[in-house]
Protein backbone atom coordinates (compact mmCIF):
# COMPACT_ATOMS: atom_id res chain seq x y z
CA UNK A 1 0.00 0.00 0.00
CA UNK A 2 1.29 3.43 -0.83
CA UNK A 3 1.77 5.77 2.06
CA UNK A 4 -0.39 8.46 0.46
CA UNK A 5 -3.24 5.94 0.28
CA UNK A 6 -2.78 4.98 3.90
CA UNK A 7 -2.83 8.64 4.89
CA UNK A 8 -5.95 9.10 2.81
CA UNK A 9 -7.68 6.26 4.63
CA UNK A 10 -6.57 7.40 8.06
CA UNK A 11 -7.70 10.95 7.35
CA UNK A 12 -11.16 9.67 6.47
CA UNK A 13 -11.29 8.01 9.89
CA UNK A 14 -10.93 11.32 11.71
CA UNK A 15 -13.41 11.08 14.53
CA UNK A 16 -13.35 13.97 17.01
CA UNK A 17 -11.59 12.94 20.18
CA UNK A 18 -12.63 14.79 23.37
CA UNK A 19 -9.83 16.37 25.42
CA UNK A 20 -8.82 14.37 28.47
CA UNK A 21 -9.82 11.10 26.81
CA UNK A 22 -6.81 9.30 28.27
CA UNK A 23 -7.51 10.29 31.87
CA UNK A 24 -11.16 9.43 31.42
CA UNK A 25 -10.28 5.96 30.09
CA UNK A 26 -8.06 5.29 33.09
CA UNK A 27 -10.62 6.54 35.61
CA UNK A 28 -13.34 4.45 33.97
CA UNK A 29 -11.10 1.41 34.17
CA UNK A 30 -10.47 2.06 37.85
CA UNK A 31 -14.20 2.41 38.47
CA UNK A 32 -15.17 -0.68 36.49
CA UNK A 33 -12.51 -2.87 38.07
CA UNK A 34 -13.27 -1.31 41.44
CA UNK A 35 -16.93 -2.28 41.20
CA UNK A 36 -15.96 -5.91 40.58
CA UNK A 37 -13.55 -5.93 43.52
CA UNK A 38 -16.10 -4.16 45.72
CA UNK A 39 -18.61 -6.89 44.90
CA UNK A 40 -16.02 -9.50 45.86
CA UNK A 41 -15.42 -7.74 49.18
CA UNK A 42 -19.10 -7.35 50.03
CA UNK A 43 -20.21 -10.78 48.89
CA UNK A 44 -17.13 -12.87 49.51
CA UNK A 45 -15.39 -11.33 52.48
CA UNK A 46 -18.23 -9.37 54.07
CA UNK A 47 -17.79 -5.89 55.47
CA UNK A 48 -17.02 -5.20 59.08
CA UNK A 49 -19.60 -3.16 61.04
CA UNK A 50 -19.06 0.02 59.04
CA UNK A 51 -21.14 2.44 61.10
CA UNK A 52 -18.72 1.79 63.94
CA UNK A 53 -15.61 1.65 61.83
CA UNK A 54 -16.06 4.98 60.02
CA UNK A 55 -15.98 6.74 63.40
CA UNK A 56 -12.55 5.39 64.18
CA UNK A 57 -9.35 7.24 63.28
CA UNK A 58 -7.60 4.02 62.30
CA UNK A 59 -10.18 3.41 59.57
CA UNK A 60 -9.25 6.74 57.97
CA UNK A 61 -5.55 6.17 58.51
CA UNK A 62 -5.85 3.06 56.38
CA UNK A 63 -8.18 4.61 53.80
CA UNK A 64 -6.01 7.71 53.64
CA UNK A 65 -2.85 5.75 52.99
CA UNK A 66 -4.28 3.51 50.29
CA UNK A 67 -6.49 6.22 48.79
CA UNK A 68 -3.64 8.69 48.34
CA UNK A 69 -1.47 5.92 46.96
CA UNK A 70 -4.15 5.10 44.37
CA UNK A 71 -4.25 8.70 43.18
CA UNK A 72 -0.48 9.12 43.04
CA UNK A 73 -0.08 5.83 41.18
CA UNK A 74 -2.81 6.71 38.70
CA UNK A 75 -1.13 10.03 37.89
CA UNK A 76 2.05 8.06 37.25
CA UNK A 77 0.18 5.65 34.98
CA UNK A 78 -1.33 8.56 33.03
CA UNK A 79 2.11 10.06 32.43
CA UNK A 80 3.55 6.70 31.45
CA UNK A 81 0.71 6.16 28.97
CA UNK A 82 1.75 9.14 26.85
CA UNK A 83 4.90 8.96 24.72
CA UNK A 84 7.46 11.59 25.55
CA UNK A 85 5.84 12.73 28.82
CA UNK A 86 8.12 13.46 31.73
CA UNK A 87 7.22 11.64 34.94
CA UNK A 88 8.49 14.50 37.10
CA UNK A 89 7.57 14.08 40.78
CA UNK A 90 4.84 11.46 40.43
CA UNK A 91 6.90 8.35 41.35
CA UNK A 92 8.50 10.31 44.18
CA UNK A 93 5.09 11.09 45.62
CA UNK A 94 4.26 7.38 45.53
CA UNK A 95 7.48 6.59 47.37
CA UNK A 96 6.85 9.38 49.86
CA UNK A 97 3.38 8.10 50.76
CA UNK A 98 4.80 4.64 51.42
CA UNK A 99 7.60 6.19 53.46
CA UNK A 100 5.12 8.07 55.65
CA UNK A 101 3.18 4.92 56.55
CA UNK A 102 6.42 3.06 57.21
CA UNK A 103 7.49 5.80 59.59
CA UNK A 104 4.10 5.75 61.31
CA UNK A 105 4.26 1.98 61.60
CA UNK A 106 7.79 1.97 62.94
CA UNK A 107 6.89 4.72 65.40
CA UNK A 108 3.98 2.69 66.67
CA UNK A 109 6.12 -0.39 67.19
CA UNK A 110 8.87 1.43 69.01
CA UNK A 111 6.51 3.33 71.28
CA UNK A 112 4.65 0.16 72.27
CA UNK A 113 5.56 -2.10 75.15
CA UNK A 114 7.95 -4.84 73.93
CA UNK A 115 5.53 -7.62 74.89
CA UNK A 116 2.86 -6.18 72.62
CA UNK A 117 5.03 -5.54 69.60
CA UNK A 118 4.67 -8.83 67.81
CA UNK A 119 0.88 -8.91 68.21
CA UNK A 120 0.68 -5.32 67.02
CA UNK A 121 2.68 -6.10 63.95
CA UNK A 122 1.14 -9.44 62.96
CA UNK A 123 -2.44 -8.79 64.00
CA UNK A 124 -4.81 -11.68 63.38
CA UNK A 125 -4.79 -11.78 59.60
CA UNK A 126 -1.24 -11.13 58.42
CA UNK A 127 -1.14 -14.36 56.42
CA UNK A 128 -4.26 -13.73 54.36
CA UNK A 129 -4.02 -9.97 53.94
CA UNK A 130 -1.41 -9.67 51.15
CA UNK A 131 -2.83 -12.52 49.02
CA UNK A 132 -6.34 -11.12 49.34
CA UNK A 133 -5.21 -7.65 48.31
CA UNK A 134 -3.41 -9.15 45.30
CA UNK A 135 -6.52 -11.10 44.35
CA UNK A 136 -8.75 -8.07 44.65
CA UNK A 137 -6.26 -6.08 42.57
CA UNK A 138 -6.56 -8.40 39.57
CA UNK A 139 -9.92 -7.19 38.17
CA UNK A 140 -8.77 -3.57 38.54
CA UNK A 141 -5.43 -4.33 36.90
CA UNK A 142 -7.18 -6.12 34.04
CA UNK A 143 -9.37 -3.08 33.44
CA UNK A 144 -6.34 -0.76 33.51
CA UNK A 145 -4.55 -2.98 31.00
CA UNK A 146 -7.52 -2.73 28.64
CA UNK A 147 -7.41 1.05 28.94
CA UNK A 148 -3.64 1.17 28.45
CA UNK A 149 -3.87 -0.93 25.32
CA UNK A 150 -5.79 1.97 23.79
CA UNK A 151 -3.05 4.35 24.88
CA UNK A 152 0.68 4.32 24.18
CA UNK A 153 3.00 3.38 27.04
CA UNK A 154 6.54 3.54 25.68
CA UNK A 155 7.87 1.79 28.79
CA UNK A 156 5.53 -1.19 29.15
CA UNK A 157 7.21 -2.64 32.22
CA UNK A 158 7.07 0.63 34.14
CA UNK A 159 3.49 1.22 33.06
CA UNK A 160 2.57 -2.28 34.18
CA UNK A 161 4.21 -1.75 37.56
CA UNK A 162 2.47 1.59 38.07
CA UNK A 163 -0.86 0.08 37.04
CA UNK A 164 -0.19 -2.71 39.54
CA UNK A 165 0.40 -0.19 42.31
CA UNK A 166 -2.79 1.70 41.43
CA UNK A 167 -4.78 -1.53 41.27
CA UNK A 168 -3.26 -2.83 44.52
CA UNK A 169 -3.84 0.44 46.33
CA UNK A 170 -7.49 0.65 45.27
CA UNK A 171 -7.95 -3.03 46.14
CA UNK A 172 -6.43 -2.36 49.56
CA UNK A 173 -8.83 0.55 50.05
CA UNK A 174 -11.80 -1.69 49.31
CA UNK A 175 -10.28 -4.45 51.45
CA UNK A 176 -10.30 -1.94 54.29
CA UNK A 177 -14.10 -2.18 54.31
CA UNK A 178 -13.74 -5.76 55.51
CA UNK A 179 -10.46 -5.75 57.40
CA UNK A 180 -10.70 -5.15 61.18
CA UNK A 181 -6.97 -4.58 61.74
CA UNK A 182 -6.17 -1.23 63.31
CA UNK A 183 -2.44 -0.92 63.70
CA UNK A 184 -0.42 1.35 61.45
CA UNK A 185 2.43 -1.15 61.75
CA UNK A 186 0.19 -3.85 60.34
CA UNK A 187 -0.97 -1.69 57.47
CA UNK A 188 2.52 -0.47 56.69
CA UNK A 189 3.75 -4.03 56.34
CA UNK A 190 0.98 -6.28 55.03
CA UNK A 191 -1.06 -3.83 52.98
CA UNK A 192 2.13 -2.56 51.39
CA UNK A 193 3.24 -6.13 50.72
CA UNK A 194 -0.02 -6.87 48.92
CA UNK A 195 0.32 -3.70 46.85
CA UNK A 196 3.95 -4.50 46.08
CA UNK A 197 2.90 -7.98 44.91
CA UNK A 198 0.41 -6.36 42.55
CA UNK A 199 3.16 -4.03 41.30
CA UNK A 200 5.46 -6.97 40.63
CA UNK A 201 2.67 -8.76 38.80
CA UNK A 202 2.13 -5.64 36.71
CA UNK A 203 5.81 -5.26 35.90
CA UNK A 204 6.08 -8.89 34.79
CA UNK A 205 2.93 -9.00 32.69
CA UNK A 206 3.05 -5.41 31.44
CA UNK A 207 5.99 -6.21 29.27
CA UNK A 208 3.81 -8.43 27.10
CA UNK A 209 0.33 -7.07 27.62
CA UNK A 210 1.15 -3.42 27.00
CA UNK A 211 3.18 -3.66 23.82
CA UNK A 212 1.80 -1.90 20.73
CA UNK B 1 -7.67 54.23 9.63
CA UNK B 2 -4.59 51.93 9.61
CA UNK B 3 -3.52 50.52 6.29
CA UNK B 4 -4.84 46.94 6.36
CA UNK B 5 -3.27 45.90 3.09
CA UNK B 6 0.39 46.00 4.11
CA UNK B 7 1.84 42.70 2.92
CA UNK B 8 3.19 40.46 5.65
CA UNK B 9 6.71 40.47 4.22
CA UNK B 10 6.88 44.21 4.59
CA UNK B 11 6.19 44.02 8.31
CA UNK B 12 9.30 43.83 10.41
CA UNK B 13 7.37 41.98 13.10
CA UNK B 14 6.41 38.96 10.97
CA UNK B 15 6.81 35.88 13.17
CA UNK B 16 8.42 32.76 11.73
CA UNK B 17 6.03 29.84 11.86
CA UNK B 18 7.39 27.61 14.55
CA UNK B 19 7.20 23.99 13.32
CA UNK B 20 6.16 22.81 16.77
CA UNK B 21 3.28 25.29 16.86
CA UNK B 22 2.25 24.41 13.33
CA UNK B 23 2.23 20.67 13.90
CA UNK B 24 0.58 21.02 17.29
CA UNK B 25 -2.19 23.15 15.77
CA UNK B 26 -2.73 20.54 13.06
CA UNK B 27 -2.82 17.76 15.65
CA UNK B 28 -5.37 19.57 17.80
CA UNK B 29 -7.57 20.41 14.82
CA UNK B 30 -7.35 16.78 13.78
CA UNK B 31 -8.38 15.73 17.29
CA UNK B 32 -11.38 18.00 16.96
CA UNK B 33 -12.38 16.15 13.80
CA UNK B 34 -10.82 18.25 11.02
CA UNK B 35 -9.82 15.53 8.55
CA UNK B 36 -7.92 17.93 6.28
CA UNK B 37 -5.72 19.07 9.14
CA UNK B 38 -5.17 15.46 10.15
CA UNK B 39 -4.24 14.50 6.59
CA UNK B 40 -1.81 17.39 6.39
CA UNK B 41 -0.26 16.40 9.71
CA UNK B 42 0.25 12.81 8.60
CA UNK B 43 1.70 13.94 5.28
CA UNK B 44 4.20 16.29 6.90
CA UNK B 45 5.06 13.64 9.47
CA UNK B 46 5.64 11.01 6.80
CA UNK B 47 8.38 13.14 5.29
CA UNK B 48 10.09 13.61 8.61
CA UNK B 49 9.71 9.95 9.51
CA UNK B 50 11.22 8.84 6.22
CA UNK B 51 14.26 10.98 6.89
CA UNK B 52 14.52 9.84 10.49
CA UNK B 53 14.26 6.13 9.75
CA UNK B 54 16.26 6.34 6.55
CA UNK B 55 19.28 7.56 8.47
CA UNK B 56 18.99 4.89 11.16
CA UNK B 57 17.83 1.74 9.47
CA UNK B 58 20.21 0.03 7.10
CA UNK B 59 17.48 -1.48 5.00
CA UNK B 60 15.75 -1.41 1.67
CA UNK B 61 13.56 1.56 0.89
CA UNK B 62 10.41 -0.47 1.23
CA UNK B 63 11.36 -1.52 4.74
CA UNK B 64 11.84 2.10 5.69
CA UNK B 65 8.47 2.83 4.14
CA UNK B 66 6.90 -0.01 6.17
CA UNK B 67 8.26 1.65 9.27
CA UNK B 68 6.91 5.01 8.15
CA UNK B 69 3.47 3.50 7.61
CA UNK B 70 3.52 1.62 10.91
CA UNK B 71 4.41 4.82 12.70
CA UNK B 72 1.73 6.84 10.92
CA UNK B 73 -0.76 4.17 11.91
CA UNK B 74 0.41 4.40 15.51
CA UNK B 75 0.19 8.20 15.46
CA UNK B 76 -3.38 7.84 14.25
CA UNK B 77 -4.51 5.02 16.53
CA UNK B 78 -2.83 6.31 19.68
CA UNK B 79 -3.73 9.96 19.40
CA UNK B 80 -5.86 9.74 22.54
CA UNK B 81 -2.60 9.45 24.45
CA UNK B 82 -1.50 12.94 23.39
CA UNK B 83 -2.07 15.63 26.01
CA UNK B 84 -3.08 18.84 24.21
CA UNK B 85 -1.47 21.02 26.87
CA UNK B 86 1.94 19.51 26.15
CA UNK B 87 4.25 19.97 23.13
CA UNK B 88 3.55 17.79 20.11
CA UNK B 89 6.99 17.05 18.76
CA UNK B 90 8.30 15.16 21.80
CA UNK B 91 5.20 12.97 21.60
CA UNK B 92 5.65 12.26 17.90
CA UNK B 93 9.36 11.64 18.34
CA UNK B 94 8.73 9.19 21.19
CA UNK B 95 6.25 7.27 19.04
CA UNK B 96 8.74 7.10 16.16
CA UNK B 97 11.55 6.02 18.43
CA UNK B 98 9.39 3.31 20.02
CA UNK B 99 8.57 1.94 16.59
CA UNK B 100 12.20 2.10 15.51
CA UNK B 101 13.36 0.13 18.54
CA UNK B 102 10.57 -2.36 18.00
CA UNK B 103 11.60 -2.76 14.38
CA UNK B 104 15.27 -3.25 15.19
CA UNK B 105 14.40 -5.93 17.71
CA UNK B 106 12.17 -7.74 15.25
CA UNK B 107 14.31 -7.48 12.16
CA UNK B 108 17.21 -9.25 13.77
CA UNK B 109 15.26 -12.44 13.56
CA UNK B 110 13.68 -11.88 10.18
CA UNK B 111 15.22 -13.17 6.95
CA UNK B 112 15.13 -10.24 4.57
CA UNK B 113 14.68 -10.79 0.82
CA UNK B 114 15.16 -7.48 -0.99
CA UNK B 115 12.69 -7.51 -3.88
CA UNK B 116 13.69 -4.10 -5.13
CA UNK B 117 16.96 -5.41 -6.50
CA UNK B 118 15.12 -7.35 -9.20
CA UNK B 119 12.68 -4.58 -9.93
CA UNK B 120 15.13 -1.68 -9.67
CA UNK B 121 15.49 -1.43 -13.42
CA UNK B 122 11.77 -1.18 -13.89
CA UNK B 123 9.32 1.37 -12.59
CA UNK B 124 10.04 2.06 -8.94
CA UNK B 125 6.31 2.39 -8.38
CA UNK B 126 5.68 -1.26 -9.22
CA UNK B 127 8.31 -2.58 -6.87
CA UNK B 128 6.88 -0.50 -4.09
CA UNK B 129 3.36 -1.80 -4.71
CA UNK B 130 4.52 -5.40 -4.72
CA UNK B 131 6.52 -5.39 -1.55
CA UNK B 132 3.97 -3.31 0.32
CA UNK B 133 1.36 -6.01 -0.20
CA UNK B 134 3.34 -8.73 1.57
CA UNK B 135 3.52 -6.58 4.66
CA UNK B 136 -0.07 -5.42 4.49
CA UNK B 137 -1.27 -8.34 6.61
CA UNK B 138 1.10 -7.48 9.39
CA UNK B 139 0.07 -3.84 9.19
CA UNK B 140 -3.60 -4.81 9.25
CA UNK B 141 -3.13 -6.97 12.33
CA UNK B 142 -2.51 -3.88 14.37
CA UNK B 143 -5.82 -2.28 13.50
CA UNK B 144 -8.96 -2.79 15.50
CA UNK B 145 -11.52 -4.87 13.66
CA UNK B 146 -13.63 -2.03 12.32
CA UNK B 147 -10.75 -0.19 10.72
CA UNK B 148 -9.15 -3.37 9.49
CA UNK B 149 -12.25 -4.51 7.65
CA UNK B 150 -12.63 -1.04 6.20
CA UNK B 151 -9.10 -1.13 4.84
CA UNK B 152 -9.54 -4.65 3.49
CA UNK B 153 -12.78 -3.84 1.75
CA UNK B 154 -11.48 -0.66 0.20
CA UNK B 155 -8.01 -1.62 -0.86
CA UNK B 156 -8.21 -5.30 -1.51
CA UNK B 157 -11.74 -5.63 -2.75
CA UNK B 158 -11.93 -2.27 -4.45
CA UNK B 159 -15.03 -0.94 -2.75
CA UNK B 160 -15.24 2.81 -2.56
CA UNK B 161 -15.25 4.41 0.84
CA UNK B 162 -18.81 5.66 0.40
CA UNK B 163 -20.13 2.24 -0.57
CA UNK B 164 -18.37 0.57 2.37
CA UNK B 165 -19.78 3.06 4.87
CA UNK B 166 -23.32 2.29 3.85
CA UNK B 167 -22.77 -1.48 3.61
Amino acid sequence: MRTVDLIDLLARDTQPRPPGAATRKLLTALAAGGVVSLALVILGLHCQPLEEAVRQPWFWMKAGYTGLLTIAALVTVRRLSAPGTRLKAAPLVVALIVLVILVLGAGQIFSAAPARRLDLWLGHTWKVCPPLILLLALPIYAALVLALRNLAPTRPRHAGAAAGIAAGALAATLYGLHCPEQAAAFVATWYTLGIAAAAAFGALTGRWLLRW
Amino acid sequence: MPDMTVPAEASTAKPKVDPEERLRALMIRGLDGDSRAHRQLLTVLSGHLRGYFGRRVRAATHEVEDLVQETLLAVHLKRDSYDRALPFMPWAYAVARYKLIDHLRRSNRRVHVPLEDAGALFAAEDAEQGTARTDLDRLLEQLPFRQRSLLQDVKLHGLSIEHRSTA
